[in-house]
C-alpha cells in the first residue's frame, strides 16, 4: 500500500490547502499501467468540482450518472471521481472528514483495472487491505487538519518527510510525535509532575415521535499526554460510568489492554505509540433522554400556524446546560412570512430566508442563569405562512446544546499514586436530536 | 531559466542568502544541481542549510532536461556524502531517501539500482549507525523493491537477523514479506520463514501486521493451519475490544483463511455509533465481502438499520442482512420491512445520493435473487416512486438501462408498463413539474415494446403537458421523443397522436428552430406514405360508405392471442401481476393481451404481402371498448406482434368480433371478417402481487368495515374446483404456492377479491371478500363455472 497523493480541502471555500504528490509512488504506478501514463491526478479545479460533486456536496439533489448510477457500488470513503475529459475512466480518493468543514483527502495505489466499471468482485478481496491502511493513516494525520492553513501545510510537511515519505508508514512511528502542534514552550522551572489530559466527549441523540422515542449516546475518551516527557513505564487507568447501569458497548485503542472488574474497567496502557489518541470508543442507549422534547404544530385559517414547543429537562442537564436553542426547518415548499405573537423565555426569530424558526435559549442556559431555568421550557408561537405549499405534518425541530456533564458519568482515575497527575475534563453535545410534529391534526 | 524560477518558489522564506545565489548564478538545472550537491558537501554541519538543499534536489532532478548520466553522477555524490559521515542522523534519513526518490523517479539502468541497493544494504549492516538510519535504509530498499521487483530475492537473508531485533522487527517482517511476494520462485526455506512472519504477526505494530499479512496469507495455504490458528488465538487475546481496522483486517483475513469469520470485534464495530461513519462502512464492506459469514458469529438483528442511519449506513447494511438471511435460509421479512424504511427515508430525505442507495439495494435483491420475490418487490418498488416521486426517473431510467436487456425477463416491461399506466391516470398538475424528467423516461421506454411502452398513452400525457404549459421550454425533448418514438417503434399506429403533438409543438413555441423542425417531422410522417396507405390510417373512414374495398368471407389473416402471457420460457422468472393498494384511485384498467398477427397461405389468398392492414375490434358498448390495431406491412412468414387493448367496463366474459381492412401493393383494398376472440371471464381478474401477505391483506380487508363485503359459497362439486387448483388453473392468482387454496385478485375497476376455500364440517366453501357488492355475482360464477 501506499499513497500516491495527500491533499486538504476547504469545502467552505472550494479551495485546495494542501496538495503533495509522492513522486516515487506516482512513477511506479505509471510505470506499472503503461496504458494510463499520460493521467496525472488532477489539481485546482479539475480536483475540486469532480470531488465535490461526487462527494453529493455540488449538486446533492441531481441526478449524476457516475455518481449515483445503480451500476455503481458504494465504496464509502473509498470514492471513484471521473476525469474532466473522461468521465469513463476514475481516479480513487479515500476521504476523512475534518473539523471546519474541511476533507483530508488521499488517493490510494490501486489498480486502475480495478476502477467501478472494471471486475467489481476481485476488488472487494484485493482493495481492502489498501483501503484500510490508507484510512488508518490519514486518521494519524487528521488532527493537524484544523491548524491554520500554512501552520497546517507546514506540519502536514513536517509530517510526511518524517513518518511517509514514500507515501507508507515509514516504520518512525515514534518520530510522528514531532508533528504535533507545538505546545508550549516549557522551560525547566516549569517542570511539575508530568500531565495526563483526559478529554471525555460525548453526543447524545434522539429522535421522538408519537409511535416512540428512541434516544441513545456515545463517548470518546481522548488522552493526550505531555510531549516532552518520557514514559518509560506502563499507563494503568481505571475507567468507570457511574451513570449507567451495566457496561456500555466499547472499544479500545490497540495499545490499551483492558479487563473488568464489575462495573470497573482496567486499562493498561503497555507500549505508548501516539502522545495523542483516541483510548476508547462507546455507546449506550437510554432510557430517557436528557431532553424530552414535544412539539405541536397546528394550522389554521388564513395560512396561520401555531407551534407549540415543550422542552422537559432532567435535573443533571438543567444544572449543567451551556447552550440551548431549536431550530424548525420548514419542510421544503413552506416560507413563514412573520411572527405574529410569541410567548417564551429566550429569543424567537425567523432565519434562512424565513424556511427555518430558531429559538434561542443560550442567554438562559449559561451557568449563572442555570437556576433560572425552569424543569419544562415552553414556547407558544403564532405566525403566518407565506407560502403553505408542502403538509406540515412531516414537520420536525432540531434541538442543540452542549453541557459540562456527560451522560454516562464516565471517569477514569490512577490506581495508584504514580508520577503522572491526571487532568480530565467532560463536554456533552447534542447529535441528531430530533422531535417529529406529534400532533399530525391539521385544522384547515 | 523558467526553471529557476520554479525553484525559487520552492524555497522557504528563511533561506540563506548564498543558496539564493547559487540558484540564481546557475544558468541550467543541471549548473544548479552540481552547484548544490558541492554545497551540500560543504556544509554538512549546517543543518538548516542541508534540509533545505535536499528538500530542493529531488525537485531540481525531476526536470525533463537533465541527462540521465547527470542522475547517476548526482547520486554516486550524494553517497558520498553520506559516507563522509558528517551529517546529524535525521539527515542522513533524509538524505538516503533523497537518494532513493532520485532513483526511482527516472528510468535508473539496472546496474545503478544494484548499486544503490548494495549502498543501503551497507548501512544496514554499519553496526555503528543509529537504529533511525537502519529503519529508514530499510524503508528505502522497499520502496526499491515495490519498484523493481524480485531484485532483493537474492539478499532475503540479510533481513532474518532482524526479525529479533527489537526496533528492527517490524520494517525486517516487511520487507521479508515483500520479497516473498514478489519472488517467481519460492525462496529457499520459505515455509520455516513464513512460520516464523505468522507467529510475529500478532507482536508487530498494526501497519506492518496488515502490510505483512496482505503479503503473505495468500501463499499460506493447508500445511500453515496450526500456525494461522496460533496467531490468530494471540490476535484475539490481546486485540478483543480494539478498534484499529488494520488488526481487525488481520483478525478476518486469517479467519477467511481458516473457513469463516466468527466473533471478533468487527461485528461491534461495524455498527458502532461512536465510530465514524466512514469506519462503519469499511468494516460493513468487510463483512459484506466475505465469502464465509459464520452463522454463529454475530446476530442478523445487529445488521438492521435504525433511525439514525443516513442512506449510505442503510445500504450497507441492507447489503449484508440480504447476504446474511440468505445464508441462513431465514425469512425475508425483516429485510423487506427495512427496504420499505430505506425508501421512505430516501424519499424523505430527496438527495440523489440517497435515491441512488433504493436502486443499489434492488439491484443486489435481483442479481442475489433473495427474496425468492425479488422481481416483484422490485416491480412495486419502482413503480410506486416513479408515480409518486416523479423526482427519481432519472434513476428508474439509469436501472432500466443497467436491467434492460434480456437478463430479468418481464420486469423492464412491467415496470414501463405500470409506469406509463400511473401518469395516464395521475392529475396533470402532479406531472407538470416534473415533464422534462418524464420525457427522458419515455425516451427510455421507447427502446422496448410498443405493446408495453403504449406511444398512444404517452403521446396523450405529452399532449396534455403541451396544452397547460404552453410556454414550456421543452420543445427540443419533445422533438426528440417523437423522433425516438418514430425510429423505435411502428409509428403509423400512433400518426395521429403524433401529429397533434407535433403540431402543438410548432405552434406553442416562439424559437423559430423549434418550430422548422416540428413542422419537417410532421410534414415527413405526412407525406412518406403512398395514397392508399394514407386511406388505411384514417381512424375516422367510414368502410361501409366506400365501394371501393372488396369483402371477403376468407380470413386472409390470422390472428392468434396469447392467453398464458403468465407462462415463460425461463423457469426462474415470476409473473409479475398488477400494483394495488387499497389507496389507490378507482379507475378502470386496460387490459392487454399479446395477439400474433401472420398471413394465411392457402388456395384462397395468394397475396405475399399486405400494406395498411387496420384491425377493427367488435364489442358490446355496454361491455367496454377495444382500441384497433394498425400494422403497416404484413409478409408472407412473418409474424407481427401487436397488442390487444380493452378497456372493460363490466367484470365478464366477451366474444369480440374482428374485422380487418388491408391494401395490396397493386392497390386493391380488402374487408375481410377475422376469427372471433373469445375472453374468459378470469381473463379480467388480475392476479396480486405476492409481496403483500394474503392474511395481512384479508385482515386489512376485514378492519376496513365500510369497504369489506363477505360472502360464503358452498361448493357441491368441490372436487372439480380443487382439481382445477391442483392443475395450476388457477395457479395466477395463487399468492403462495403453500397455500394453493387462497386466491386474491383485483377486477378492472380496481376492486380486491379475496377468497380461501376452506372444509368446515365436511362441507367445502368458498370464503369470499370483496370491497364491493357489485363484485360478488362475478366470483360466485367464477367458481361456479371452475366447480361444475
Amino acid at each position: 500500500m501506499s499513497l500516491r497523493c495527500l491533499f486538504v480541502v476547504s469545502i467552505t471555500e472550494s479551495k485546495l490547502l494542501f496538495y503533495r504528490i509522492f513522486p516515487t509512488v506516482e512513477k511506479r504506478w505509471k510505470n506499472e499501467h503503461p496504458n494510463f501514463a499520460n493521467l496525472c491526478i488532477p489539481n485546482d479545479q479539475e480536483l475540486l468540482d469532480p470531488l465535490l460533486n461526487e462527494l453529493g456536496i455540488l449538486n446533492p439533489n441531481i441526478f449524476q450518472i457516475t455518481r449515483d448510477s445503480c451500476q455503481k457500488k458504494l465504496q464509502a470513503p473509498l470514492f471513484w471521481i471521473p476525469f474532466g475529459f473522461n468521465s469513463q475512466i476514475f481516479w480513487p480518493v479515500i476521504v476523512v472528514e475534518c473539523p471546519q468543514n474541511r476533507l483530508l483527502c488521499g488517493v490510494p495505489y490501486l489498480d486502475q483495472n480495478l476502477q467501478p466499471t472494471g471486475n467489481q468482485q476481485s476488488m472487494c478481496v484485493a482493495r481492502s487491505f489498501d483501503v484500510v491502511l490508507v484510512l488508518e493513516l490519514l486518521s494519524k494525520l487528521a488532527h493537524l487538519i484544523q491548524l491554520s492553513p500554512s501552520k497546517m501545510a507546514d506540519q502536514l510537511n513536517r509530517t510526511i518527510q518524517l513518518w511517509l515519505p514514500f507515501g507508507r508508514a515509514s516504520g518512525h512511528q515514534q518520530l510522528e510525535l514531532q508533528s504535533l502542534p507545538p505546545t508550549l514552550q516549557r522551560t525547566m522551572w516549569l517542570r511539575s509532575r508530568p500531565k495526563i489530559e483526559l478529554q471525555i466527549k460525548e453526543e447524545v441523540r434522539m429522535i421522538a415521535s408519537n409511535l416512540s422515542v428512541k434516544a441513545d449516546a456515545y463517548g470518546t475518551i481522548y488522552l493526550t499526554v505531555d510531549p516532552d516527557a518520557e514514559y518509560s513505564h506502563n499507563i494503568k487507568l481505571e475507567l468507570g460510568f457511574n451513570k449507567l447501569p451495566g457496561i456500555p458497548s466499547i472499544l479500545f485503542h490497540p495499545s490499551a489492554l483492558a479487563h473488568w472488574e464489575k462495573a470497573i474497567c482496567h486499562i493498561n496502557i503497555q507500549e505508548l505509540q501516539e502522545k495523542i489518541f483516541p483510548l476508547c470508543h462507546y455507546s449506550f442507549s437510554l432510557e430517557m433522554p436528557p431532553i424530552q422534547p414535544l412539539l405541536k404544530i397546528r394550522i389554521g385559517e388564513l395560512g396561520k400556524v401555531s407551534i407549540f414547543i415543550q422542552l422537559h429537562l432532567g435535573v443533571t442537564m438543567k444544572n449543567t446546560l451551556n447552550r440551548l436553542e431549536v431550530r424548525l426547518p420548514m419542510p421544503t415548499g413552506n416560507r413563514i412570512a412573520r411572527i405574529l405573537s410569541a410567548a417564551s423565555l429566550g429569543l424567537v426569530s425567523l432565519i434562512k430566508d424565513g424556511t427555518q424558526l430558531l429559538w434561542n435559549l443560550g442567554a438562559f442556559a449559561s451557568s449563572s442563569s442555570n437556576p433560572k431555568l425552569k424543569d419544562d421550557l415552553t414556547l407558544n408561537v403564532d405566525v403566518v405562512m407565506e407560502k403553505l405549499e408542502a403538509s406540515l405534518v412531516n414537520t420536525y425541530a432540531l434541538i442543540l446544546f452542549t453541557s459540562a456533564a456527560s451522560v454516562s458519568g464516565a471517569h477514569l482515575s490512577l490506581p495508584q499514586p504514580t508520577e503522572f497527575k491526571l487532568v480530565s475534563t467532560s463536554e456533552l453535545k447534542s447529535s441528531t436530536y430530533r422531535v417529529w410534529n406529534q400532533d399530525a391534526e391539521e385544522i384547515v | 531559466m523558467s526553471k529557476e524560477i520554479t525553484v525559487f518558489t520552492y524555497l522557504p522564506p528563511d533561506c540563506p542568502e548564498r543558496l539564493k545565489k547559487i540558484i540564481s548564478d546557475s544558468v541550467c538545472s543541471n549548473e544548479t544541481l552540481d552547484n548544490l550537491l558541492k554545497l551540500l558537501g560543504d556544509a554538512s554541519n549546517e543543518s538548516h542549510l542541508v534540509n533545505i538543499i535536499l528538500d530542493l534536489v529531488p525537485i531540481i532532478c525531476s526536470d525533463s532536461t537533465i541527462q540521465s548520466s547527470e542522475l547517476e553522477f548526482a547520486i554516486l555524490s550524494l553517497q558520498n556524502i553520506y559516507n563522509m559521515n558528517l551529517l546529524k542522523a535525521d539527515m542522513k534519513c533524509k538524505l538516503l531517501e533523497v537518494i532513493v526518490t532520485v532513483l526511482l523517479t527516472y528510468q535508473p539502468s539496472q546496474e545503478v539500482v544494484v548499486d544503490v541497493v548494495q549502498f543501503l544494504l551497507n548501512v544496514l549492516e554499519n553496526k555503528t549507525e543509529p537504529i533511525s538510519t537502519s529503519l529508514t535504509s530499510m524503508d528505502c530498499l522497499i520502496e526499491i523493491e515495490m519498484s523493481t521487483q524480485g531484485i532483493l530475492e537474492a539478499q532475503i537473508e540479510n533481513f532474518f537477523d532482524f526479525l529479533n531485533h527489537d526496533q528492527l522487527r517490524d520494517k525486517a517482517s516487511e520487507i521479508t514479506s515483500l520479497i516473498i511476494r514478489n519472488a517467481t520462485n519460492p525462496i529457499p526455506n520459505q515455509s520455516r520463514v513464513l512460520c516464523d512472519l505468522l507467529e510475529l504477526i500478532p507482536s508487530l505494530k498494526p501497519f506492518t501486521m496488515v502490510t505483512v499479512a496482505k503479503n503473505i496469507l495468500g501463499l499460506c495455504r493447508v500445511e500453515f493451519q496450526t500456525e494461522l490458528n496460533n496467531s490468530l488465538e494471540k490476535l484475539l487475546e490481546k486485540y478483543k475490544t480494539t478498534f484499529d481496522l488494520c488488526v481487525l483486517q488481520t483478525i478476518t483475513s486469517i479467519q477467511e483463511c481458516l473457513g469463516g469469520i466468527t466473533e471478533t470485534a468487527v461485528f461491534l464495530y461495524c455498527t458502532h455509533p461512536a465510530m465514524p461513519v466512514g469506519r462503519n462502512l469499511i468494516s460493513l464492506d468487510l463483512l459484506g465481502s466475505s465469502l464465509h459469514l459464520k452463522k454463529d458469529g454475530f446476530e442478523i438483528q445487529q445488521f438492521e438499520p435504525n433511525d439514525f442511519d443516513g442512506a449510505d449506513a442503510r445500504l450497507k447494511k441492507l447489503l449484508l442482512l440480504n447476504k446474511a438471511l440468505y445464508n441462513q435460509s431465514l425469512d425475508s421479512a425483516p429485510f423487506y420491512q427495512h427496504f420499505e424504511n430505506l425508501i421512505a427515508f430516501a424519499v424523505k430525505n430527496g438527495s440523489s445520493r440517497a435515491l441512488a442507495s433504493v436502486f443499489r439495494v434492488m439491484r443486489d435483491m435481483l442479481e442475489s435473487k433473495f427474496p425468492t420475490n425479488a422481481a416483484q418487490i422490485v416491480l412495486h418498488s419502482t413503480v410506486a416512486l416513479g408515480a409518486r416521486h416523479p423526482a427519481c426517473l432519472p434513476h428508474i431510467i439509469d436501472f432500466l438501462k443497467h436491467f434492460g436487456s434480456n437478463h430479468h425477463g418481464q420486469l423492464p416491461d412491467a415496470i414501463i408498463l405500470g409506469l406509463v399506466d400511473a401518469f395516464d391516470e395521475l392529475e396533470n398538475s402532479t406531472v407538470m413539474p416534473h415533464v422534462e424528467q418524464l420525457i427522458q423516461f419515455f425516451m427510455e421506454a421507447t427502446l422496448y415494446r410498443y405493446e408495453f411502452c403504449q406511444p398512444r398513452m404517452i403521446l396523450r400525457i405529452i399532449r396534455n403537458c403541451l396544452e397547460e404549459k404552453k410556454n414550456s421550454n421543452c420543445g427540443i425533448a419533445v422533438l426528440e421523443l417523437c423522433q425516438a418514438l418514430i425510429r423505435n417503434q411502428d409509428y403509423e399506429i400512433f400518426q395521429p397522436e403524433l401529429k397533434t403533438v407535433l403540431s402543438l409543438v410548432e405552434t406553442s413555441h416562439s424559437e423559430s428552430d423549434v418550430k422548422q423542425r416540428a413542422w419537417m417531422l410532421r410534414s415527413l410522417i405526412t407525406h412518406v406514405n403512398t395514397d392508399s396507405l394514407k386511406g388505411a390510417f384514417d381512424a375516422d373512414m367510414d368502410l361501409s360508405s366506400t365501394g371501393k374495398i372488396e369483402k371477403t368471407d376468407n380470413p386472409l389473416i390470422y390472428v392468434k392471442i396469447l392467453l398464458d402471457y403468465n407462462k415463460t420460457g425461463d423457469t426462474r422468472s415470476e409473473s409479475l401481476p398488477v400494483y394495488w393498494s387499497l389507496e389507490r384511485k378507482r379507475s378502470f384498467r386496460s387490459f392487454y393481451f399479446p395477439l400474433e398477427i401472420s398471413l394465411i397461405k392457402n388456395a384462397e389468398n395468394y397475396h405475399r404481402e399486405f400494406v395498411g392492414l387496420k384491425i377493427d375490434f367488435i364489442v358490446d358498448p355496454k361491455w367496454g371498448r377495444a382500441e384497433p390495431i394498425y400494422i403497416p406491412v404484413l409478409e408472407v412468414d412473418q409474424v407481427r406482434k401487436a397488442c390487444l387493448q380493452v378497456h372493460p367496463l363490466v367484470c365478464s366474459a366477451a366474444t369480440i368480433e374482428a374485422r380487418a381492412v388491408m391494401s395490396t401493393m397493386d392497390g386493391r383494398i380488402f374487408l375481410s371478417c377475422l376469427e372471433p376472440i373469445h375472453l374468459k371471464l378470469e381473463d379480467f381478474l388480475n392476479p396480486l402481487s405476492s409481496s403483500k401477505s394474503f392474511v395481512e391483506l384479508w385482515d386489512r380487508l376485514v378492519s376496513q368495515s365500510d369497504k369489506c363485503y363477505s360472502s360464503v359459497l358452498f361448493l357441491p362439486q368441490h372436487e372439480k374446483l380443487l382439481k382445477a387448483v391442483e392443475y395450476g388453473e388457477l395457479e395466477r392468482f395463487q399468492m403462495t404456492k403453500k397455500k394453493p387454496t387462497e386466491l386474491a385478485m383485483v377486477t378492472p375497476d380496481s376492486f380486491l377479491v379475496l377468497v380461501r376455500i376452506l372444509l368446515v364440517k365436511n362441507s367445502w366453501n368458498a370464503e369470499i371478500l370483496v370491497e364491493d357488492p357489485s363484485v360478488l355475482p362475478v366470483i360466485h360464477s367464477l367458481l361456479t363455472e371452475f366447480s361444475t
